[in-house]
């Protein structure tokens, strides 16, 4: 069930009308996690007859893929209550460090073996054959379960947060389940703290807080960078992807730069809806993204993309890796380390690692540059200002071409073109270095699309467009949405592709 | 609902969904007129076709893949030259066309440039509500769905409701049963969502995306190649490239089939949703400045539709399911199987009615 499905509105309007109709705390809590698990449910169980059938009769070997996800959940969740019961009352630092070592070790198995079993084992074997010791190795056929990644984070920081004595742990094991399974965003985050989220689980929400106006526009904009926009642009950069050496110049641009719309906007497009979805329903989650395509430099990226996840790896990796207490290379190879495993989170993939690594190198750098730009003149600067967003835009397009990677096969016999790795270098040669490689190109219009798309988010990331929508009365707003919606439809596709952050 | 202490207010926040929904269905319905036809397989190639060179023809056929596979546009216009009345016509059947889809497409044809349009030929056959479970999600299923066309859906669940509602009566096996009437409203709610999608415009912009991710050059090269009008850009095909012969086990069951239409004609049926499409069809038809001409192919099935005698006596109606009258047209060598003939027969079938047209008064 995704946000942008019909089946997702209807599913929606019954928790919201329910939920809000419960008196007490503890009921609508209870509601939230049933609905919270309905909605995990949607995504692997299949035809519900079916499944129960399957079920009332033991036939496990027919249950659907996956049938099995919610037992991983409801581990972790009682796992983490049990260690931030047990961190609280432990009455020495040792057992604290024991019991918090329990929650890391628990999530970060679980994580690794779903994760990064066959990954391990696979490139184990591919180094042992490189250095001449071919082994025979065994893989495991193993189901990702669905936002295991996020919810593992989630978990972590509950357990973490309460080690560091940043809160209490809970006391009620449904106030963790409901922070832990909330359904906005269980499945593609954004990552919410328990610090910021739990005071809001533990109080009963008001109706009169709810900002309707804003979370529905909030939900509508999502809806459009999602079904509309990375939706329209995806075709193109598949094309792009599944044969870069066919293109020219120009397409190869547009194959990339239409990459780099489609994830902001599958990405952002979620992380907004998650956002206004939970805010209908009384809870405020982390900003997620902060137009990031107008980053002055790397760093600067990285607090605006995907800011849950970065602020989790600042504030639980690197800073327990050290940070920057310590000399530069130290610092450097913190920063690297943190980024390698970022890119890691992202996928049980080499290309994931380069591209954390690439980031990781180009935080490095920019660090340098900061340090040796510091006595820089005003001229300098100057220049520097004008050129810093198009080369930061650039460096980024360049790092998710290693993102995007993927296999090449040939259309008819399915044989291995290139690797991964040789195709992302294949796409990185027709994007950056001038000459065709081939003859193929995208229609011109393609160019249009990009400025259009830059110039709206150029007035939105200006601040130009929110305040007046805020002056409008709600009856205007209400008409614009429904003018909006009817526009937005027309590039609805009739089936979805699904949420690129699902599969990490 | 929410809890009393809020500042909501449940008129205002209906209001306020009301002037949404108002404003989402006003200007969905306002930009459709500037919508082009849905890029459906070969129905949008049609209709584009026409668009662009529709002022050529002066008769038209339409219906399922009896008219797309079986008349030859070209064949029908030399043996009416040879006659001495020549024509230009053009097949604007499609595979599975049966009304209500077979209204909407041809008020889509009628729409197209048509200053010497006389004749409309089309394929005499029922409405068909329960459609396949195949067709269901097409984007060519969702595009007929507008609101005329749901109407018919609606005459024909009233009828369906009415012939249940008399089964109430009666003691013998076939006695309705309550939870009988859910299934035509099931069938019902199954053209409801493509309704809504459809009044809703989905999708109908994505076209735009399919033009350019072709180059320019390419693409006026791609609009340009009409592979569902044939090699005469007629609008014919032929049924299927590789079948062109029974085996021998369609061979007996047509031999069986086409014994029993000799001996016991089919029983013809109507209904008041068939009824209201077909009059349909003939208001548009006659609107457009044309004349509406009805048939129905040679098959050798046990029913057929036949509108009820109020109606067929403003129409014209051309029955060429009568073995003894056109036996050429149900010659093993002409069939594929019961309902559908192969090119060759699809030849003698397009001659007769060439033969029927040139009787028409000038």
């Amino acid at each position: 069930m995704l946000f942008v499905e019909f089946r997702f509105l209807a599913f929606f309007l019954v928790v919201f009308s329910v939920y809000w109709s419960l008196r007490t705390n503890t009921a609508r809590k209870w509601w939230l996690l049933g609905a919270s698990h309905f909605f995990y449910a949607c995504f692997f169980i299949g035809d519900p007859a079916v499944f129960w059938d399957h079920l009332r009769h033991g036939q496990w070997a027919k249950m659907p893929a996956g049938w099995w996800f919610p037992a991983v959940l409801w581990a972790s969740t009682t796992m983490d209550y049990i260690v931030g019961r047990g961190i609280g009352g432990a009455s020495t630092e040792a057992r604290r460090k024991a019991w918090v070592v329990v929650s890391l070790a628990a999530n970060l198995g679980v994580l690794c073996f779903f994760k990064y079993f066959n990954f391990f084992v696979a490139s184990a074997g591919e180094f042992l054959a490189w250095i001449g010791l071919p082994a025979s190795v065994h893989t495991l056929n193993i189901i990702l379960p669905y936002g295991v990644s996020f919810y593992t984070f989630q978990s972590m920081s509950y357990s973490i947060d309460v080690y560091r004595k940043r809160m209490e742990p809970v006391r009620r094991f449904l106030d963790l389940a409901v922070f832990i399974s909330f359904f906005p965003q269980l499945v593609a985050g954004p990552i919410v703290r328990a610090m910021t989220f739990l005071p809001q689980v533990l109080e009963k929400r008001v109706w009169a807080s709810v900002e309707v106006r804003a979370c529905l526009t909030l939900f509508f904009l999502g809806f459009v960078k999602k079904a509309c926009v990375s939706e329209f642009v995806a075709p193109f950069s598949d094309q792009f992807f599944a044969a870069p050496g066919d293109f020219d110049r120009y397409g190869a641009i547009i194959g990339v730069l239409f990459y780099a719309v489609q994830i902001y906007c599958d990405f952002s497009g979620y992380t907004d809806m998650a956002i206004a979805t939970a805010g209908l329903l009384g809870y405020q989650l982390t900003v997620n993204f902060d137009f990031p395509y107008f980053a002055k430099n790397i760093t600067d990226f990285w607090r605006r993309w995907h800011i849950s996840l970065s602020t989790w790896l600042r504030d639980y990796l690197y800073i327990s890796l050290g940070g920057n207490r310590g000399s530069k290379l130290f610092t450097d190879r913190n920063l690297l380390l943190t980024m390698v495993l970022g890119g890691l989170w992202h996928g049980a993939s080499w290309n994931f690692v380069i591209w954390g690594a690439m980031h990781g190198v180009a935080l490095i750098v920019h660090r340098e540059w900061q340090r040796l730009t510091e006595k820089a003149g005003v001229w300098f600067r100057r220049v520097l200002a004008v050129i810093a967003v198009p080369l930061t835009f650039y460096w980024i397009c360049v790092t998710w071409i290693f993102f995007r990677a993927a296999p090449i096969y040939d259309k008819d016999t399915k044989a291995l073109e290139a690797t991964g790795l040789q195709a992302a270098l294949q796409v990185l040669q027709a994007f950056t270095l001038p000459g065709d490689l081939g003859k193929r190109t995208f229609g011109y219009e393609c160019l249009g699309v990009i400025l259009v798309l830059a110039i709206l988010h150029w007035l939105n990331s200006r601040r130009l467009i929110g305040p007046q929508w805020r002056r409008l009365p709600d009856w205007a707003c209400a008409a614009l949405l429904g003018v909006g919606t009817a526009g937005a439809l027309l590039f609805v596709p009739v089936k979805y592709k699904a949420f690129i952050y699902f599969q990490f | 609902m929410p809890p009393p202490d809020s500042r909501f207010s449940l008129r205002r926040g209906l209001l306020h969904w009301l002037i949404f929904f108002g404003a989402l269905v006003s200007y969905a319905v306002l930009i459709e007129r500037w919508l082009p036809y849905p890029d459906v397989p070969n129905a949008g190639e049609k209709i584009r076709y026409l668009g662009l060179h529709g002022n050529q023809y002066d008769t038209i056929f339409t219906g399922s893949s009896r008219v797309n596979f079986q008349v030859l546009p070209s064949i029908f216009d030399e043996a009416l030259a040879a006659s001495g009345r020549p024509t230009k016509s053009f097949n604007a059947g499609l595979l599975g066309l049966r009304p209500p889809e077979q209204g909407y497409f041809l008020d889509e044809v009628l729409k197209q440039p048509r200053k010497k349009l006389r004749y409309v030929l089309i394929e005499l056959t029922s409405l068909e509500a329960r459609a396949p479970a195949s067709r269901r999600g097409s984007a060519r299923f969702m595009a007929w769905h507008d609101a005329p066309r749901m109407a018919l859906i609606g005459t024909w669940l009233r009828a369906e409701w009415a012939a249940l509602a008399a089964g109430f009566n009666t003691t013998d096996r076939h006695r309705t049963h309550w939870t009988d009437l859910w299934e035509p409203v099931a069938v019902w709610f199954s053209h409801f969502g493509p309704f809504c999608k459809n009044t809703l415009n989905l999708g109908r912009g994505t076209f735009l995306g399919d033009r350019w991710i072709i180059a320019p050059g390419e693409r006026a090269k791609q609009l340009n190649k009409f592979r569902a009008l044939g090699e005469k850009r007629d609008g014919w095909l032929p049924y299927d490239g590789a079948r062109e012969t029974m085996n021998d086990a369609e061979r007996t069951a047509y031999l069986e089939s086409y014994e029993a239409r000799l001996t016991t004609p089919a029983v013809h049926f109507n209904d008041p949703a068939s009824d209201a499409a077909i009059e349909a069809m003939r208001q548009a038809v006659l609107k457009a400045g044309a004349t509406p001409i009805f048939f129905v192919p040679p098959m050798t099935s046990d029913r057929h539709y036949l509108p009820p005698p109020d109606l067929e006596q403003h129409m014209i109606i051309w029955n060429f399911s009568d073995p003894h009258r056109y036996p050429q047209l149900f010659l093993p060598e002409h069939r594929l199987d019961y309902i559908h003939m192969n090119t060759a027969g699809g030849q003698v079938f397009t001659r007769a009615l060439a033969e029927r047209f040139a009787e028409l008064p000038h």
